[in-house]
């Protein structure tokens, strides 16, 4: 699969990365070379085989509805980079597809 | 002098009083002055904290009751949250991101009283396999300056390597501490997925992430290993089990076991000298008493590809969350928040953007099944080799890696390439089974190669004591990096 | 012109009422400080993990057995990915082909009809932060404030089928799975608080059609009434569109409550791709059949069940049993008033009627009722022991609300005691006849509706506090001598 620049770069909205001329000089083919790699695994017979999701089979662990303490609101905004009033600030939202 | 010695001599001494952690640290930070211009091992050092901590321990040996890794001088991988102290990932993103909490790892490493020396460099968000993906910068094998510790844990065991932590905690996902330990010389494992904990290590593909530690010897990954394993009710994907004491099995002996030579990864690719090195463990197993048997592991030459695929899928979704909102910088001038995650994000390096580019095709749903689902089967096919394998055998022995140590900016611009060098380890990672590294001789030029031991889920005890009766039988023919390392050591 | 059909599906996400998060233990109260709820999980800092809460399973299992759902022994998490700020790790865990529920139904009463509703899934996911505009909205705010209190609480996304045919019954759906989820304590349904949210997909086909036309989806239905209005407007707009030949475009619509209309958002012309995957952080739940066994076993009586059983044991109309079940608490009430009270109908009235008017006129909710069951017993006890007469209770019922006394306790302040002994009432009567001499005989004419008005008399001059069946009786009897 030949990944064109356009192609590239609707990727690249989605992923939300903005990409340098460079790395759009580059990347294209890289990512073709790499996405190919599926190709060697066509051969591989796998009707009726279940994919691994887990690399072990476990069980999962349920937690007691108890409340736990929380972080202290100073460290919960510590790393936040644009902070007011104890919220974190962003730039206008543009609205797009999403839900909850 | 006590920088370049095991946990276990270490262990020794400190109990005996006849050296306090205070000097210990003292003198991982002596040499840390003397090489880490050179090696550049580390993205932060707390020299300070370092002493405080082996004050504390000191106080616990004076009592009589420490616990065994009292007062160890410990180097921690990048990307393993430790609170209040920086957590960068080698990312410019997380450039100045405190996690407000320690990984369980951590926390438990603290419970044994070692001493946190610094956090190592590595590739950005643990992407390759040479430590040149570091936005900060590249660190050196202390074998050969040149040429790079492998990666993505290469800060870890260059440290290690260079006499600048006696052991150290690093990240696997699919090699990531096999095969710099491999390169620098020491003994790197990959326990069994569940065994310990990932609670706070900064994921990349969750199903293939693990967390080990790099040490001098099997010895001592038997004790760090004792020291992070066990249940977490933080991590989901942990699992509850009966540890063994893995030091005591050790000296068991390994009489009737039988070793597998997957006849797959002793093929043509390989570099010879690696290849008579594996042949020259299997003669020394023999000779302990263990039976060789060649066997075979069909699909493991689709392991690269479903390795890779699934990484970058998983890859794609963990590094999702580095949107400049909660954490990390924001780069550039942005009037709405679409403009703003893609300036910041755009501050990735290559290496991370081409894994979420890939991974971000193969979650469309139009991809999904041929490519992301197609890898998870063969996925099922490479963990049922395995199972058929270890009907057969107890252990399987392979290089760690098909090369020693290549030079620094050598594979960088041919991705494909650079992953072609991950096929022995990241089959471990597609399994979940634990996988040791140990030393097994040296090439021509005397940079270090690295045998690695593939065992049952859970068999640790298994892998750990095949390792150390190795180790023992080859002591002799064990080397030291570099004059200047080893003169200081 | 072609006869329209209208079909509708409606997604509702319902908050669970869970003490702590869904992955974390962060508290779930409403209102905190900005970000004092929050941990690394639920922030998503990067290693922290998810650890999921036995209490959301069950509530969500709750939730599919009131909706007569299977419950799927195995079900999946999954990511669901897309990039906005209150989403903490760029992805939702939801759950996708393999939901906790499916496969439900809802009986709705429309009219006399009765109409089935198909659930075709009630998953768990996490709740996302929340977002304040500074500005009048979203598009005009230069800036937006992140809070993440509320980011991962446990949610219950419940689909329907598309088989919902009016406004009408989008809003009567609506009320019953409220009523349903209220019963089963799932969730407190709360519109205002946000904890219940709907979506709804409308198209219009021509009657007699089986393929469906085109669909829009429409948000910010922040009400009941909200939901009925902006369908019927959004199914009269589809309509003159197919009408006038003109297309229905696959969009998003915003309901502007002031204005009464849908706005197209955005076009949905590529539906969004929201690269699902299993989370490789958690394993399939595994919900076995004891454990759904002992939820159904403890579900409460469902409103259905309650409605029939209030017929059947309280010998009450159809109307005052659905009334009476339109909440738990109501029901309830209801109950335990008849346990000091046994005469269901007499209840039902006052419940129905004065409770409810004067909790209306405050604004309270009946579990907040100032009069308990047992003090409104108290209450109709009195006028079945014809203490007080039904006019003067409901004076009394005031003084209760107003004042949080008994009723025995107001009645005796008052001196409002009902006058029933034949000497007080005698002299009474006597009086009204000696100065009503024209009814007096009119009524001996064979008038005998002057009857009434010489009761009222009667009553006057008692203050109201005469038993008027007795004054009746004993007016009769004097002026039939
Ligand atoms: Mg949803
Ligand atoms: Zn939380």
């Amino acid at each position: 699969m030949e990944l064109s620049l356009k192609e590239m770069e609707e990727l690249a909205l989605i992923a939300r990365l903005y990409l340098t001329e460079e790395e759009k000089k580059i990347l294209p083919q890289q990512i073709s070379s790499i996405l190919d790699m599926v190709h060697s695994l066509e051969t591989v017979d796998t009707e009726d085989v279940e994919p691994t999701i887990y690399p072990i089979t476990g069980s999962g662990v349920l937690r007691e509805d108890e409340i736990l303490p929380s972080l202290a609101v100073k460290d919960a905004l510590a790393n936040g980079p644009d902070i007011v009033d104890g919220y974190f600030r962003v730039p206008r939202i543009i609205e797009e597809e999403y839900e909850s | 002098m006590f920088s370049s010695m095991t946990i276990s001599q270490l262990r020794t001494l400190l109990r005996a009083r006849e050296v306090s952690a205070e000097e210990v640290v003292i003198s991982v930070f002596d040499q840390i002055d003397k090489v880490e211009g050179d090696i550049e091992a580390y993205v932060t050092l707390c020299r300070s904290e370092a002493l405080v901590q082996a004050k504390r321990a000191d106080a616990l040996l004076k009592e009589g009751n420490a616990p065994d890794l009292c007062g160890i001088p410990i180097a921690i991988k990048d990307n393993i949250s430790t609170a209040g102290l920086k957590t960068t990932c080698a990312s410019r993103i997380l450039d100045d991101y405190v996690p407000p909490f320690d990984a369980t790892v951590v926390t438990k490493l603290k419970e044994a009283g070692v001493v946190i020396v610094g956090k190592t460099n590595l590739d950005e968000f643990a992407l390759g396999s040479s430590t040149e993906n570091s936005q900060f910068h590249v660190t050196r094998n202390p074998w050969d300056r040149s040429r790079v510790p492998g990666g993505s844990s290469g800060g870890s065991a260059a440290a290690v390597a260079a006499g600048e932590a006696i052991a150290a905690l690093g990240s696997d996902t699919g090699g990531s501490i096999r095969q710099p330990a491999a390169f620098c010389g020491i003994v790197g494992l990959k326990p069994t997925y569940g065994l310990v904990s990932r609670y706070g290590l900064i994921p990349a593909a969750p199903s293939l992430d693990h967390v080990g530690p790099l040490t001098r010897d099997v010895r001592d990954a038997a004790l760090v290993l004792q020291a992070i394993a066990g249940w977490d009710g933080k991590d989901p994907t942990s699992v509850q089990k009966e540890l063994p004491n893995y030091e005591a099995v050790l000296s068991e002996d390994i009489t009737g076991l039988v070793v597998g030579l997957p006849k797959e990864l002793l093929d043509n690719e390989l570099d010879p000298e690696a290849k008579e090195a594996i042949f020259g463990v299997a003669n020394v197993l023999e000779s302990l008493g263990a039976r060789v048997e060649a066997i075979s592991l069909p699909h493991a030459e689709y392991a690269m590809a479903s390795f890779y695929l699934i990484a970058s899928a998983e890859i794609s979704s963990s590094l999702a969350c580095f949107d400049g909102v909660r954490l990390g910088k924001r780069y550039g001038e942005a009037k709405d928040t679409t403009s703003m995650f893609m300036k910041t994000r755009g501050q990735l390096g290559i290496e991370a953007k081409r894994r979420i580019l890939v991974g971000t095709a193969i979650l469309q749903e139009d991809n999904y099944t041929t490519y992301f689902v197609k890898a998870q089967k063969v996925r099922t096919k490479i963990r049922e080799d395995f199972q058929q394998a270890f009907g057969r055998c107890d252990v399987i022995l392979s290089p760690t890696t098909p090369t020693p140590a290549f030079t620094l900016g050598h594979k960088l611009d041919r991705p494909v390439i650079m992953y072609k060098s991950d096929v022995y380890t990241s089959l471990a990672n597609l399994a979940g089974i634990p996988a040791l590294s140990v030393p097994c001789g040296y090439t021509e030029g005397g940079l270090p190669l690295g045998m690695q031991i593939m065992g049952k889920p859970f068999d640790e005890a298994t892998v750990l004591k095949v390792g150390h009766l190795y180790e023992q039988q080859t002591a002799s023919e064990r080397r030291l990096p570099q004059k200047e390392v080893k003169a200081n050591g | 012109m072609a006869d329209w059909e209208v079909i509708i599906g409606l997604e509702i996400h319902a908050e669970l009422l869970t003490e702590s998060k869904v992955f974390c233990g962060c508290n779930t109260e409403f209102g905190g400080e900005p970000n004092s709820q929050v941990c690394p999980v639920c922030m998503g800092l990067p290693g922290a993990l998810p650890v999921l809460n036995r209490q959301a399973v069950e509530l969500a299992i709750k939730a599919g057995l009131a909706l007569n759902c299977t419950i799927n022994g195995t079900s999946q998490f999954d990511r669901k990915h897309y990039f906005y700020p209150d989403l903490p790790k760029a992805y939702q865990i939801s759950q996708n082909d393999r939901p906790l529920c499916s496969h439900g139904m809802v009986e709705l009463s429309v009219g006399d009809r009765k109409r089935q509703i198909g659930i075709q899934r009630v998953h768990l996911e996490e709740e996302a932060g929340k977002s304040v505009h500074v500005g009048d909205s979203i598009i005009s705010s230069e800036y937006s404030l992140l809070d993440y209190n509320r980011s991962g609480i446990a949610l219950v996304e419940i689909v329907t089928e598309p088989d919902i045919r009016s406004a009408e019954e989008a809003r009567l759906f609506l009320e019953k799975l409220k009523t349903l989820l209220e019963y089963t304590e799932v969730s407190d349904c709360k519109m205002e608080e946000g904890s219940l949210r709907c979506d709804a997909n409308i198209s219009l086909r021509p009657k007699g059609s089986s393929a469906y036309g085109v669909k829009t989806e429409i948000k910010n239905l922040n009400s009941f009434r909200a939901v009925q209005r902006a369908l019927e407007f959004e199914a009269d707009r589809q309509r003159r569109l197919l009408q006038a030949k003109e297309v229905v475009l696959p969009e998003t619509r915003h309901w502007d409550e002031a204005k009464g209309m849908t706005f197209s958002m955005r076009s949905k012309a590529k539906a969004a791709d929201y690269r699902y995957m299993p989370d490789p952080n958690l394993y399939p739940l595994q919900v076995d059949e004891a454990w759904i066994e002992s939820i159904r076993q403890n579900l409460p009586e469902l409103p259905d069940a309650k409605r029939d059983r209030f017929i059947n044991d309280y010998d009450l109309p159809p109307y005052d049993a659905d009334v009476l079940t339109t909440s738990r608490h109501l029901a309830d009430y209801f109950e335990a008033c008849v346990q000091e009270v046994d005469e269901p109908k007499l209840v039902s009235n006052w419940v129905m009627g004065e409770v409810l008017r004067w909790l209306k006129a405050h604004e309270l909710e009946i579990e907040s009722s100032p009069v308990a069951p047992k003090e409104l017993g108290g209450l109709l006890k009195l006028i079945q022991e014809d203490v007080v007469s039904t006019i003067v209770a409901k004076d009394v019922l005031s003084e209760m609300f107003a004042t949080g006394k008994s009723a025995v306790e107001i009645v005796d302040e008052k001196g409002w005691r009902q006058i029933s002994d034949a000497d007080s009432l005698e002299a009474i009567i006597d009086g009204v006849i000696a100065e009503n001499p024209g009814p007096v005989a009119d009524f001996q004419k064979g008038k005998t509706k002057a009857i009434g008005f010489l009761v009222g008399q009667v009553m006057k001059a008692s203050k109201g506090q005469a038993n008027p069946q007795k004054a009746n009786e004993m007016l009769r009897q004097k002026l039939q001598k």
